[in-house]
């Protein structure tokens, strides 16, 4: 299921800002001073150091840009919470140099607070992080070693297998046994052919009606109505001659146009199964707009079987 | 194998249908026995679900005109097309001497006439057989329907060394006594081609 930011989670986030800012405070007040010879720089490059590994740690698929902004995010509430801390002493100090009280707030101690603080504010967040597409791998399958295959022969030795009745019984295990997905398997990598060139244009209802139900938008639906998608024919190609088209939900995010693309729902980390799972194109789409050459076949080889002349011309005749 | 009885001047070989599940096999054999005379062909032998799957296979013994001064009996066989029958398949294929293979020409049957095409060719490499040694031809079944593939993309995938290949429509018999007259002959030419090798 698909991880979103909740109403709990928001709770978390708040919560979490408040107790970091107390705490903040706090440890501002202790008369202990480590580390008061270390460099602002210094600081700072830690500071980016730590933010960055936690961004890329929470989500590994995450874009250069998001991770960034991931950064960017947390030193942004870290900032806040010092800040905030820094304003809730000068407040309880009855003081007027809030300066001072922010110069409190900002050293080692309390900052290393603000730092772990700012983590478990935006542990919640990171779900709006966008993500990269994620490449399917393929898993080529044989057609004699499908689930409904392999579940009636199970058992059964090798040489024993002449006559093999299978019961609705086996038929309904292979069904349970095979994963349940919303397409066939990954029969070919996302990877472009050389020389093929050209697009295919297809309707973006058609494709969005093929996308798992639970990212599809309204908003996204009503983007497609009139609105078509190209897809670069060096991509198909390749995947023509298992006369099969597909791709993941992910792969699929980078060619849908943008304003389409930030209409679904966005992905996250928990969510690899949906990014994964597999559209397969319709080949009533695809195949008729294909040129000629795309079809194009070798020079004949024929068997040697082929080249015997034949016995007769007419073997069997219709009454 | 296809065997000749010269004591009694007769020449008997094994034709297969192949193909995926409901791409026309039976329909074949139902047609050629329904459309050949009655002292030419023996009864048809067709074990069958009521959803019309074939569950076992279809037999169907024909006999030529005589070639030769022998006479010429070819045993037609289907095999079931659906996955699970693999085991059946294989059992049909052994001693095979020409195959049919059926594509159902619809959209979304593509992918199951390629699988069946490469499970066609497992099963072969079974009995240490290929299709580099045993003839067959291709048959575009259903080319009635309107959701169906071109064949030049159907030839791309399923018959790139271009073999003999036929446009059908089984169950109105248009194509079918094409498809069977091609085969036999390539069978009846590659066993020719053998005895005067020696090898039979």
């Amino acid at each position: 299921m698909r991880k979103q930011f909740t109403a709990i989670s928001a709770f978390s986030t708040v919560l979490a800002f408040t107790a970091g800012a107390v705490l903040c405070m706090q440890v501002s007040q202790m008369e202990a001073r480590p580390g008061a010879d270390i460099s602002v720089a210094v600081l700072w490059a830690i500071e980016a150091a730590v933010f960055g590994t936690a961004v890329y740690v929470w989500q590994s698929q995450v874009t250069v840009p998001g991770w960034i902004l991931g950064i960017a995010g947390l030193i942004g509430v870290r900032t806040a919470l010092v800040s905030v801390a820094g304003l809730m002493l000068a407040a309880m100090q009855e003081t007027a140099n809030v300066a001072a009280c922010l110069e409190e707030t900002s050293q080692l101690l309390p900052r290393i607070c603000a730092m772990v603080f700012a983590l478990m504010v935006c542990y919640p967040l990171r779900v709006f992080l966008p993500m990269r597409a994620v490449e399917v791998r393929r898993r080529g399958r044989g057609f004699a070693d499908s689930a409904a295959v392999t579940s009636a022969t199970a058992g059964a030795e090798e040489g024993d297998r002449g006559l093999l009745i299978v019961t609705v019984k086996d038929r309904a295990s292979a069904e349970k046994k095979q994963p349940r997905r919303a397409s066939a398997e990954p029969i070919a990598d996302f990877m472009p052919a050389p020389g093929i060139e050209g697009e295919v244009e297809l309707p973006l209802s058609s494709v969005l009606a093929l996308f798992p139900e639970d990212i599809v938008t309204d908003k996204a639906l009503a983007l497609s109505d009139t609105g078509s998608m190209a897809i670069p024919l060096e991509v198909i190609h390749p995947q023509l001659k298992e006369a099969q088209v597909c791709f993941s939900v992910a792969d699929f995010r980078s060619l849908l146009p943008p304003a389409v693309r930030k209409a679904l729902v966005q992905s996250s980390d928990s969510d690899l199964e949906v990014e994964n799972t597999l559209v397969v194109l319709p080949l009533a789409l695809i195949v008729p707009q294909l040129p000629p050459e795309a079809f194009e076949l070798p020079s004949p080889s024929p068997p040697p079987w082929a080249e015997v002349e034949a016995g007769e011309g007419i073997v069997f005749a219709t009454t | 194998m296809a065997s000749i009885n010269y004591a009694l001047k007769e020449i008997s070989c094994k034709v297969v249908y192949y193909g995926p599940g409901m791409c026309g096999k039976t329909t074949n054999l139902q047609y050629i026995h329904q459309h050949t005379v009655d002292d030419k062909r023996g009864n048809m032998v067709s074990l069958a679900t009521p959803g019309e799957r074939t569950l076992f296979f279809d037999f169907l013994p024909l006999e030529a005109s005589q070639i030769h001064g022998f006479r010429t009996k070819f045993q037609l066989y289907t095999v079931p097309g659906q996955v699970m029958y693999n085991s059946t398949r294989k059992l049909v294929l052994r001693g095979v001497d020409g195959v049919i293979f059926v594509c159902d020409s619809q959209w979304e049957k593509m992918r199951e006439n390629l699988e069946s095409f490469r499970n066609l060719q497992e099963n072969l490499a079974t009995y240490g057989y290929s299709l580099e040694s045993t003839p067959y031809v291709v048959q575009y079944n259903k080319r009635d329907l309107e959701n169906i593939g071109p064949t030049d993309y159907m030839q791309y995938l399923i018959n790139p060394r271009q073999v003999p290949h036929f446009e059908a429509i089984a169950i109105r018999g248009e194509g079918v006594f094409e498809t069977l007259n091609c085969i036999c002959s390539l069978v009846l030419g590659q066993m020719s081609q053998k005895q005067e090798a020696g090898a039979i």
